[in-house]
């Protein structure tokens, strides 16, 4: 009896141990709620992780230009974006690794946007994004060790109070009513945003720099391809399409050798602006760099047609469960 | 490694389970092992001299102990062959020569501390002089040294070690690695406390069980450091330094504001790092000296030294001062004034000269420069001053129809104590004498306003930062007032377990919050580690 009261009394401890710091954590940590919602992404992921037939993964244009509605609603397409602003190659692997640890999705595509930076790459709010976001494994461990600056510390990652504590003089009362708020604020992923900003040149034109893919980067698309090949899963190189000359063509020669020596896909969308039918004088909010809703639902439906014709992927709109689900998602 | 880094933190839960799970026999060489690995974890170089102060010392304590041996196995074998004088004799020699191995042992290693310390001093005065009076444009390079962590710690713990050995008060420690671990003890190190090999060593190297009681005890003493140095004291340097490093555009109060915080802040440092130690320690089942005792509560200076790093005062006081005040040349000037009918100077001699050496030498210990030599003085003045005027002040007392045991006298007291210390740290906030008597002079000539929106905007310290240091300082405060009724710790423990659970939660919940450390927040290093 004095043995079993000891025993609940340690787990009582612990529980309240934890609860204590959990709690703590979802006070102090920015909520991207109403701003910077791409913050959420990598959190929302996890309640529809088993509804995910195609991951879509990369930086802002993905969130930007990719619409998993208008997939889902074109060709039955079951999809999530698992992007961030600034998110490199190497957080999407593990964005990709900890995916397929709660699910096996039948195609991931992983854009190049973000390969175009070196291996020093590091914007710490942008980690935090990405990271801060996926629930406790070794995937998440490994991303914030793959993606910590100099002055970053892992027990930041694991503990966040650590990093947010300073928000105590900046608390509001969202900070407490969305500390356990578990709702989505995003479409699967996707950002819309309705507004329009001109791009300034009509006709994109690419750097001519000799920019080339840094060694981590190409480690990284390696890892990435290797892990979807050895489970089975499909994989595609892509580039999602934005009206910015700091592209250049070394950079798609480089990710085209890889694609081949895999013997994948690689597509840069920026080539089939006109059969996607963009406008980068109403489709884009921001003078090109991304799409607005209008351009990525042409965008989306664009590359719905494109993954259908080139992959084998399950159309669920017969399957009641994802139906459900889908209706949901809709209504948002 | 920081003893405020999650890398100690994660260093020690790997100590504490190494140790526990090693059998009770050989725990010790888990915690040599530790000691080793922190203290070269640091900077590599500095484990050279460790072990040299280590072998140095086991070397001459092996020589005066063997000599002491032979000395007894020497009479034993002649007692009825030699006579009394000669007995004599011969145990003068030994002693000659176990004190010229003893000499050999301090200035072998308080030379190493002298010319890592003040190697700079000589050469600084060298310069300025040949600047002042030949305008000489050329200076001498100054040697490239660098202080290793803790040294004038273990250096004074284990000269501490040696004089005792010589003075026969312990038996040496025979294992070179045991005394190691002696002198090394992590916890310690840095900045404290310096332990008694009389008080340390067994404990050390006893055989002790898992006792949970330890390991919470500890960890809450822990927090409370932490709570210390992170909520008070490191919030409050931004402020102090601001301050004194542009005291022309401040009026004296905010110099007196910065003089006040200053004294908050060096004990937040000093004695929350060492909560800190003396909670790792005693984790480990090893309770180290106190070396605090409420100091801000003392009612003379005196007394203020006697609460105040109690460990360094006890060690001047035992090795400096009892042996000085005992020389036959300071007795022999006491007993002279006394003949001469100078009775109340010749009492005072055996007291204030040896007072006088622990003072400068307690100012050198604090720094080389010279500030820190009329800090130590200073300390000698006022306790000199304090002593001579006793009589006076309690005439005044009794004139007033005060108790010096009432409130108001203690009060009145402490609070006199509190600011003459505090004043005094001016000679440590500032980088000269001449500074500290400028920020002296400008806290009373310039007395003007005191805005405080200045302080929230120019002077590092927001408006919500500095309602949480009050609150701290108010915390701080009551826990002091509740510790001279006994252990704090103590008391939370008898509490019912779900009340004991609301204070830790409110300690961790404090320390993690309110802390000053993170990105964007450059958490001070110790002070008294850099000595």
């Amino acid at each position: 009896m004095k043995k079993t009261v000891k025993v609940i009394t340690v787990i009582l401890k612990v529980v309240l141990i934890v609860f204590l710091v959990v709690t703590l954590n979802r006070i102090f940590m920015p909520k991207y709620i109403n701003e910077n919602r791409d913050g959420r992404i990598s959190a929302e992921y996890y309640p529809f992780s088993n509804y995910t037939d195609v991951i879509f993964a990369g930086s802002s244009t993905v969130y930007s230009d990719i619409s998993p509605a208008v997939l889902w609603e074109k060709e039955g397409i079951s999809s999530y974006v698992r992007a961030n602003a600034s998110q490199p190659v190497w957080i999407s692997y593990y964005m990709i690794e900890d995916a397929i640890r709660c699910h096996k999705p039948e195609l991931v595509c992983l854009d190049m946007t973000f390969a175009k930076y070196d291996d020093d790459f590091v914007e710490e709010p942008s980690t935090r994004k990405s990271v801060d976001g996926m629930r406790m494994s070794p995937s998440k461990i490994k991303c914030a060790l793959a993606s910590m600056g100099e002055d970053e510390k892992l027990m930041e990652y694991i503990i966040p109070l650590f990093r947010f504590h300073t928000r105590w003089k900046e608390l509001t009362w969202d900070d407490i009513r969305y500390a356990w708020y578990f709702g989505a604020v995003t479409q699967n992923g996707f950002i819309d945003d309705k507004n329009i900003k001109a791009a300034e040149d009509a006709d994109l034109v690419y750097s001519e720099d000799e920019r080339r893919l840094s060694p981590k980067n190409v480690l990284y698309i390696e890892k990435t391809i290797k892990l979807c090949q050895d489970n089975g899963i499909g994989i595609m190189l892509m580039k999602t399409p934005a009206h910015s000359s700091n592209w250049t063509d070394s950079l798609d020669e480089d990710i085209r050798a890889i694609a081949d020596r895999y013997g994948i896909k690689y597509i840069n969308f920026d080539m089939y602006n006109d059969d996607i039918g963009l406008d980068y004088s109403t489709d884009t909010p921001d003078e090109g760099s991304h799409l607005n809703t209008s351009g990525a639902i042409k965008f989306s439906g664009y590359l719905a047609h494109e993954l259908k014709k080139d992959y084998e992927i399950t159309d669920r709109r017969n399957d009641p469960g994802y139906v459900r689900r889908w209706e949901k998602i809709l209504n948002r | 490694m920081s003893f405020i880094s999650m890398d100690f933190a994660l260093y020690v839960t790997l100590a504490l389970v190494l140790y526990y799970i090693m059998p009770a026999a050989h725990r010790w060489i888990i915690l040599l092992v530790a000691s080793y690995v922190f203290y070269g974890y640091n900077d590599p170089a500095d484990l050279g001299y460790i072990i040299i102060t280590t072998v140095s010392a086991y070397i001459c304590a092996y020589f005066i102990e063997k000599l002491t041996v032979g000395q007894k196995e020497y009479i034993k074998k002649r007692s009825e062959e030699l006579s009394k004088e000669e007995k004599k004799a011969y145990k003068l020699a030994v002693k000659k020569k176990q004190k010229l191995i003893l000499a050999a042992g301090l200035v072998l290693n308080f030379g190493i501390l002298a010319y890592l310390k003040y190697a700079n001093l000589p050469i600084a005065y060298i310069n300025y002089y040949r600047i002042k009076w030949f305008g000489s444009t050329q200076m001498i390079p100054f040697i490239r040294v660098l202080l290793p962590l803790g040294i004038s710690f273990y250096t004074f713990q284990t000269m501490g070690y040696l004089i005792d050995i010589y003075y026969g008060r312990y038996e040496r420690e025979k294992n070179l690695f045991r005394f190691a671990l002696y002198v090394s003890y992590f916890p310690q190190i840095i900045q404290g406390p310096i332990s008694r090999f009389g008080q340390l060593a067994p404990q050390l190297f006893s055989e002790k069980k898992f006792d949970f009681y330890r390991i919470k005890s500890g960890f809450y003493r822990i927090m409370w450091g932490l709570f210390k140095k992170l909520v008070i004291a490191d919030r409050l340097a931004g402020f102090v330094s601001s301050v004194m490093s542009q005291k022309e555009q401040y009026t004296g109060a905010y110099i007196l504001l910065a003089v006040f915080f200053y004294s908050m802040q060096i004990y937040g440092d000093f004695s929350g790092g060492i909560d800190v130690a003396l909670g790792v320690s005693e984790m480990f089942g090893i309770e180290l000296a106190e070396n605090f005792m409420r100091p801000f509560f003392s009612k003379s200076i005196s007394e203020y030294w006697q609460r105040w790093h109690i460990t360094l005062g006890t060690w001047f006081k035992d090795y400096i001062y009892y042996p000085l005040s005992l020389n036959k040349s300071i007795m022999k000037l006491g007993r002279n004034f006394r003949e001469k009918g100078h009775e109340h100077i010749g009492k005072r001699i055996p007291i204030y000269i040896p007072m006088f050496f622990v003072w400068l030498l307690t100012g050198m210990w604090h720094g080389s420069q010279s500030r820190f030599v009329v800090w130590g003085l200073c300390n000698f003045v006022f306790i000199v001053l304090g002593t001579e005027l006793e009589g006076i002040s309690a005439k005044t007392v009794n004139a007033l129809r005060l108790s010096e045991r009432g409130l108001v006298m203690r009060s009145y007291r402490a609070f006199k104590t509190f600011w003459l210390m505090s004043f005094l740290r001016l000679f440590d906030i500032n980088a000269t004498a001449g500074e500290a008597f400028r920020a002296f002079r400008y806290m009373f000539i310039n007395f003007r306003g005191f805005d405080i929106e200045k302080v929230y905007e120019n002077l590092s310290l927001q408006k919500e930062d500095f309602i949480v240091v009050l609150c701290a300082i108010v915390v701080l405060f009551a826990f002091e007032l509740i510790q001279r009724a006994g252990s704090v710790r103590k008391r939370i423990f008898s509490l019912p377990v779900p009340l004991q659970w609301v204070v830790l939660s409110l300690l961790v919940t404090a320390v993690s919050v309110f802390g000053y450390y993170g990105p964007g927040y450059d958490a001070s290093s110790f002070i008294y580690g850099a000595f």
